[in-house]
């Protein structure tokens, strides 16, 4: 009775100990924005801004400068503008209203905070047009705020006193037109404001209805009207201040001289003479002698109606982008200096909806750049993930230089927007996410640090025989045609075929080699090879069913392998493929490189195969008689992910053909009854609400024979004397096959067949699927993976103690002692809360590594209070808990992500460290931690360029610190702004303070009354 | 035979002897030193009850724990009465016998006098039957408040599914709650008759639901299923005023003894608030199916079934060269205690143990 007190009170400390070592952050999100709808950049701070249509505002800068926020409510965001070189923002929401956020330095961290909303002022009871901002634009200085609204007027914002003090109304500017320009009609919204950029007193305004009017603010008064016919789109205002450029909606363009007023240029419709869509966005600079113009949209509607393009052309190169997604956006990056007359537009960078795609203008051939940071993640969709941490150097360097190879055609310049300071640290380890695609692509990612950045791509498809081999690539149907199209980006949601799916991803980090399985029952073994190589690619099939003649496979057929030699480019090169019959898409994979052996499972068995031999080891069919959904194959009744993407994108493109035009008063009734439609709904389902069926589960379950997780270990399986090599695993139907493996030694390894004999069957009584599964050694530490040991990266493991079985199902937890396997701990989840669990994985919580060696260097060092290894796991409400092992006792509990968020839960993956990845939309990674030793977070700074600088007004900052200014940016006039700044949001105690610096330096007296009208 | 008799033998060499046959019964005494064989025996029970010869019947004694047992050898009547002996001392304590027809005892098979087994056909079965099992009980009735039901559904040994169907909300005025919304006409919950549509489920396993999403309470109900102990707030009960007793009888008003909580209920709410099915479930429960209060079994409800398969002989098959089948036995025997108590079930060469 004293030893079990005393055991469980020890225990009772290490859960303690282990308690703190549980921590929950979101740190980083990685990919693209999902849909997103503005773009802005700062050519003053070299930043870029991504708006998106649920709200959030991502600003980017460096590699690894990034700031985030989002607003509370779901709102779509219209437009971003930049104040240059001042890090504040200013969005236009689809709620009419505007928003100023602001990058605030928090003890040495910049963050993206919200300051103020301004809406634009009405009498009461106005039409919602009058409010209605269309159009905004940001003087040079950054101090005004040009607003236009739908009702035609033009509205000035002060920024710095945050008062609209000048207004241009639509009957101020048709009276000021001369008599041959009245029209006898509204000039319609204002489309677009271009303030003038050699002089900030004139802007230029453009109404819908073509009509410019180049307006003075200082005598408020009318300077010229340039009388556009169409339907206005965009207006460009050339740097040099000489000419005006306007896109129609039917597709023309037109060049409005400034100098000489006399000069008027018909309107020229590039790729007519057929009706074309719009212009959306036009840009055209004079560089020297030569005039580059950009613009998006503007295709012929009826052959090309359906491409969404951004056209540059300069001299007598003229390309025609075509992106696989709509044009949110574009901007060119400036390469000339400043002061200069000339525009030198250097890199064209353009947001589509699903990448964002950069062109170096400068380079021959404008070859795309790869940007350093949002990169497409969905290019195809991704269909599994896995993780590898603390990668060997050796194979992380062979696996850059794989990319690097591939990279050859993209441009090398460096990437032009890069404002802001990192400050996290370097990457201690080298950490590996894979992320397998529908179209069979794996691609290889460096998730160490921040930014997840792309590595490496491996294409399967080339190996099989598909049917996108039959016709020929559509690039040289193109050549010659006009208009000059161009293939750019890589996001291509279009699978040539759903068998090629990635399902499964094993890497052996040791020995290089990569095991992929997917949806067509193939398992391929890969090999890294540095040179391009032509040879043949044997293929062994494994029949599952073993010859039972009463299961017919109704599914899709297996995959074809291309016969003969197949030339494969330098990388991960397939050595071998394993056909599992029925091919069936895989469910379960281990590689087990340091025995040469692959096991692999399906929804009707598994199989194991000798790598080395290159024979079929073993062949057990796990299927329930009564299974009969595991016998038509996927095809049949679930839903392909080509057909629903299909259909989704159709349904955005009507949507995006109803978004475009302006919401005139039918359709806003429409809406309006929509909404109501929408409300009257809930109501609706209310009356017949949700039942849920009780059965307990029976054995006749459909997919029970599905093999969920494949375990090798070397454990003792048959007596507790003896260890050997075992192969664990565990069925959808929570049956847990062990078979003892018989390898022979090195010297007999290519002689003798290796056996395999059934050892144990566990069945689990609550029939649960086995999520996973375990051998903990006599230390109740898991044992290490293959070869780590041999390369000295983990202590051998304890083969004295007894090992004990860990299983994992959807509702229980056990642990099990071995050889004979008497239940020792367990802990029912679903019993007694009613979530299940999702995903289950062992992490290893503690200080970090020390980074002289890779990432398990802290197991190594052996030093056991520091590491502590418990049970992770994601249950399906969304929570993520922390259990201690062997005891299985509940330590941490955290809500991570929304229960109902199926694809977040399901594409859930966690490192060893204690962090994890999940989707949060299909283009976006997750990244939180559990652990409090291991955070991956963002720590970078954004220094908004002297205010005084750009415009008399000193921008307020705020800094907390002000005394510990650190000595770089201790500039003086920055830093009485600060203090000003600091002390309003502070107290009226540093008043006296401020009247001192406003003394010493009287300039900065404007200030004064700017905050008092705060 | 008579009590004129008795006074001519003295007690203490004598052992008096009280014989039933149904109501009737006989008093007569068997010398001490010298009490004969059971065919003796049995020819003077023949003379004294009147009986014809073809008349089998099963001869009893009352031992002294209070138990029947049988007599059917000499063995066994010497031993009868050597324990009874003792005890039958005093005058009004006799050695009691008793006579069974076949019908009357039809458990003792083997209780017939000349020890043959009975042929013939089969005789219609009167009593428990054998293949009892039980359905559900209620159980904690006198912990839980008279407003609450805790009812215990076996799911082990039937292939009748759960067959019941919960809901968030009952419609009836309570938003939030979880309540068994439709029956299923054979299910367990049905046929036990303890569950009707709009209970509300308080409990599962005695975790509350309260708090939790109709799916989780699913899967509660279902990771339980093998042994689902609910407390529910029967939509009917809370007009019931007397404390509940724990016993054979449903805790529904039945027709019998709940006759004046089923017209209360019935008086205080208009009765076409309750859906017809409803009141098809009351009258079913009140002719309770199968209920029996049986002691929980703690934590013996989930205990997997390992299947051990050691190789008999491993050289010999490393020589055979064939090692896909090899010989198998089970050392299952050296399961500890607990882990061996289960049922050892063999089917084909393997041995499948239920632990």
């Amino acid at each position: 009775m004293i030893r079990f007190l005393r055991r469980t009170g020890g225990e009772n400390q290490r859960d303690k100990a282990l308690k703190d070592k549980f921590e929950f952050n979101k740190t980083v999100q990685h990919g693209f924005p999902h849909q997103p709808s503005a773009l802005a950049y700062d050519q003053v701070l070299q930043i870029m801004a991504i708006g998106t249509k649920n709200g959030s505002i991502t600003i980017y800068g460096a590699p690894g400068v990034e700031f985030s926020a989002r607003y509370k409510e779901v709102v779509s965001i219209m437009q971003l503008h930049f104040l240059p070189g001042q890090g504040r923002i200013v969005a236009l929401l689809d709620n009419s209203l505007i928003s100023l956020w602001e990058v605030l330095d928090k003890g040495g961290q910049s963050e993206l905070s919200h300051k103020q909303d301004f809406t634009i002022p009405c009498q009461p009871g106005a039409l919602p047009s009058v409010t209605r901002p269309t159009a905004l634009c940001v003087s040079a200085a950054g101090d005004k705020l040009y607003i236009g609204s739908e009702a035609g007027s033009v509205h000035v914002l002060q920024l710095s006193s945050s008062q609209f003090d000048d207004v241009l109304s639509q009957e101020g500017a048709l009276q000021s037109l001369p008599e041959e320009y009245r029209v006898g009609k509204a000039l319609g919204a204002v489309e677009a404001i271009r303030e003038d950029p050699r002089a900030s007193t004139s802007i230029l305004v453009g109404y819908t209805r073509g009509l410019l009017l180049l307006w003075d603010l200082n005598r408020r008064s009318l300077q010229r009207c340039l009388p556009g016919t169409q339907q206005l789109e965009s207006v460009h205002w050339s740097p040099s201040g000489q000419q005006v450029t306007c896109s129609y909606s039917d597709g023309s363009y037109q060049v409005w001289s400034l100098d000489d007023s006399e000069e008027q240029r018909v309107p020229s419709l590039l790729y007519g003479p057929y009706p074309c869509k719009a212009i959306t966005k036009i840009q055209r600079f004079i560089t020297s002698g030569c005039t580059f113009v950009v613009f998006s949209g503007g295709m012929p509607r009826a052959s090309f109606g359906d491409r969404h393009c951004v056209t540059v052309m300069h001299e007598h190169e003229h390309v025609a982008f075509d992106f696989t997604s709509r044009v949110v956006d574009f901007f060119t990056v400036s390469g000339a200096k400043p002061g200069t007359v000339l525009d030198e537009p250097k890199v064209l960078v353009v947001l589509v909806e699903e990448e964002l795609v950069a062109i170096d203008l400068m380079a021959p051939g404008w070859p795309s750049l790869t940007p350093p940071y949002l990169a497409s993640l969905h290019s195809s969709a991704i269909t599994c993930s896995h993780h590898v941490s603390a990668i060997p150097s050796k194979l992380w360097e062979r696996i850059v230089a794989c990319g690097v190879q591939q990279k050859e055609k993209h441009s090398s310049a460096e990437w032009p927007i890069n404002g802001g300071v990192m400050k996290s640290q370097k990457r201690t380890s080298r950490d590996l996410l894979l992320t397998g695609h529908e179209d069979g692509s794996v691609r290889f990612w460096d998730a160490s640090g921040v930014a997840l950045q792309p590595l490496y791509k491996l294409s399967t498809a080339s190996v099989f025989v598909t049917e996108a081999d039959q016709p020929e690539p559509i690039q040289e149907t193109d050549e010659g045609h006009w208009p000059p199209f161009r293939k750019v980006g890589c996001f291509d949601p279009y699978s040539d075929d759903p068998r090629l799916g990635i399902q499964k991803i094993s890497l052996c980090k040791f020995s290089g080699q990569l095991a992929l399985a997917g949806s067509a029952g193939q398992v391929l073994l890969m090999e890294l090879n540095d040179e391009s190589t032509e040879h043949e690619i044997n293929t062994y099939t494994m029949d599952l069913l073993e010859e039972n003649e009463t299961f017919r496979w109704k599914g899709h057929d297996r995959l074809i392998i291309r016969s003969g030699p197949v030339p494969l480019p330098a990388g991960y090169q397939p050595q071998l493929v394993v056909q599992a019959m029925p091919p069936a898409s895989l469910t379960a994979l281990a590689l087990q490189a340091e025995w040469h052996l692959l096991a692999f499972g399906t929804s009707h068995g598994f199989g194991l195969f000798d790598c080395h031999q290159r024979k079929s080891v073993l062949t057990k069919c796990t299927l329930h008689p009564n299974d009969a959904l595991a016998l038509e194959g996927p095809l049949s009744r679930v839903k392909s992910l080509k057909k629903s993407l299909r259909q989704s994108f159709r349904r955005m493109r009507k949507s995006r053909t109803t978004a475009r035009k302006r919401p005139d008063p039918t359709t806003k009734v429409r809406e309006a009854n929509a909404r109501l439609a929408e409300q009257d709904l809930p109501g609706e389902v209310e009356l017949a609400p949700v039942q849920r069926r009780v059965e307990a589960r029976s054995p006749d379950d459909s997919f029970t024979g599905m093999v969920k997780c494949l375990y090798f270990a070397d454990t003792f399986l048959r007596d507790g004397s003896h260890h050997g090599p075992s192969l664990w695993a565990g069925t959808n139907a929570g049956v847990v096959y062990a078979y003892s493996l018989e390898i022979p030694t090195p010297e007999h390894r290519n002689e003798q067949p290796i056996h395999a004999r059934f050892g144990k069957e566990i069945q689990l009584m609550h029939r649960a699927p086995v999520l996973a599964l375990a051998v903990l050694d006599g230390k109740s530490s898991p044992l290490p993976e293959p070869l780590e040991v041999l390369h000295d990266l983990a202590k051998s493991p304890d083969l004295h103690g007894h090992h004990s079985l860990l299983i994992v199902s959807e509702e229980q937890f056990k642990i099990f002692m071995l050889p004979k396997v008497n239940s020792k701990h367990k802990f029912k989840l679903t019993a007694t809360e009613g979530s299940r669990i999702r995903k289950a994985s062992l992490v290893w919580l503690g200080t970090p590594p020390s980074g002289n060696s890779a990432g398990t260097s802290g197991i190594v060092t052996g030093n056991d209070e520091a590491v502590e290894t418990c049970l992770v796991c994601l249950t399906n409400q969304g929570d993520v808990h922390g259990y201690s092992l062997p005891s299985l006792r509940l330590q941490a509990r955290f809500s991570c992500m929304r229960k109902e968020d199926v694809t977040g839960i399901s594409s859930c993956v966690f490192t060893h460290a204690g962090q994890g990845f999940y989707l949060i939309s299909p283009s976006q990674f997750e990244r939180f931690s559990v652990s409090a030793a291991s955070v991956t977070e963002l720590l970078c700074s954004l220094q908004p360029r002297e205010p005084e600088a750009i415009h008399p007004l000193p921008i307020p900052e705020y800094s907390p610190t002000v005394n510990q200014v650190k000595p770089e940016d201790a500039v003086g006039t920055k830093k009485r702004g600060r203090v000003m700044e600091n002390a309003l949001l502070t107290d009226s105690r540093v008043l006296e303070e401020i009247q001192e610096t406003l003394n010493a330096s009287p300039p900065i007296k404007v200030d004064i009354d700017m905050n008092q009208n705060h | 035979m008579t009590r004129s008799q008795k006074p001519a033998f003295r007690t203490e060499d004598r052992i008096e002897v009280k014989s039933k046959l149904g109501a009737e019964f006989r008093r007569f005494s068997l010398l001490r030193a010298a009490p004969g064989s059971v065919e003796e025996l049995w020819a003077l029970l023949r003379a004294l009850h009147c009986l014809r010869d073809g008349t089998t019947l099963r001869l009893q004694y009352a031992a002294p724990g209070g138990e029947l047992l049988p007599i059917t050898n000499c063995h066994n009547y010497a031993r009868a009465l050597a324990t009874t002996s003792s005890t039958c001392t005093a005058v009004g304590n006799p050695f009691r016998l008793f006579l069974l027809t076949d019908d009357m005892a039809d458990t003792h098979a083997n209780s017939t006098p000349d020890g043959r087994k009975r042929t013939g056909r089969p005789r219609p079965v009167v009593g428990p039957p054998i293949d009892f099992h039980p359905l559900a009980s209620v159980i904690d009735a006198d912990v839980l408040p008279a407003s609450l039901l805790r009812v215990r559904l076996y799911r082990e040994g039937t292939s009748r599914p759960l067959g019941f169907y919960i809901v968030e909300g009952s419609g009836m005025g309570h938003d939030c709650g979880v309540f068994i919304s439709r029956l299923l006409p054979s299910g367990l919950a049905a046929c036990s008759g303890l569950l009707a549509v709009g209970d509300e489920v308080v409990e599962v396993n005695g975790v509350t639901v309260s708090g939790r999403s109709l799916d989780q309470v699913t899967a509660m109900m279902v990771a339980n299923g093998h042994n689902l102990v609910m407390t529910v707030r029967p939509a009917m009960a809370p007009l019931r005023p007397t404390p509940r007793r724990a016993s054979m009888q449903p805790q529904r008003p039945t027709n019998r003894d709940g006759g004046s909580a089923w017209h209360s209920v019935s008086t205080s709410f208009p009765t076409q608030v309750w859906p017809n099915s409803w009141r098809a479930t009351r009258t079913q429960a009140s002719q309770p199916t199968v209920t029996e209060i049986s002691s929980p079994s703690d934590d013996d409800d989930d205990q997997d079934e390992v299947r051990d398969f050691v190789l008999h002989n491993e050289q010999s098959s490393n020589q055979n060269g064939r090692s896909s089948k090899p010989t198998i036995k089970t050392n299952g025997m050296s399961h500890k205690g607990n882990f061996i108590s289960g049922l050892v079930k063999r089917e084909g060469n393997s041995i499948t143990l239920y632990i």
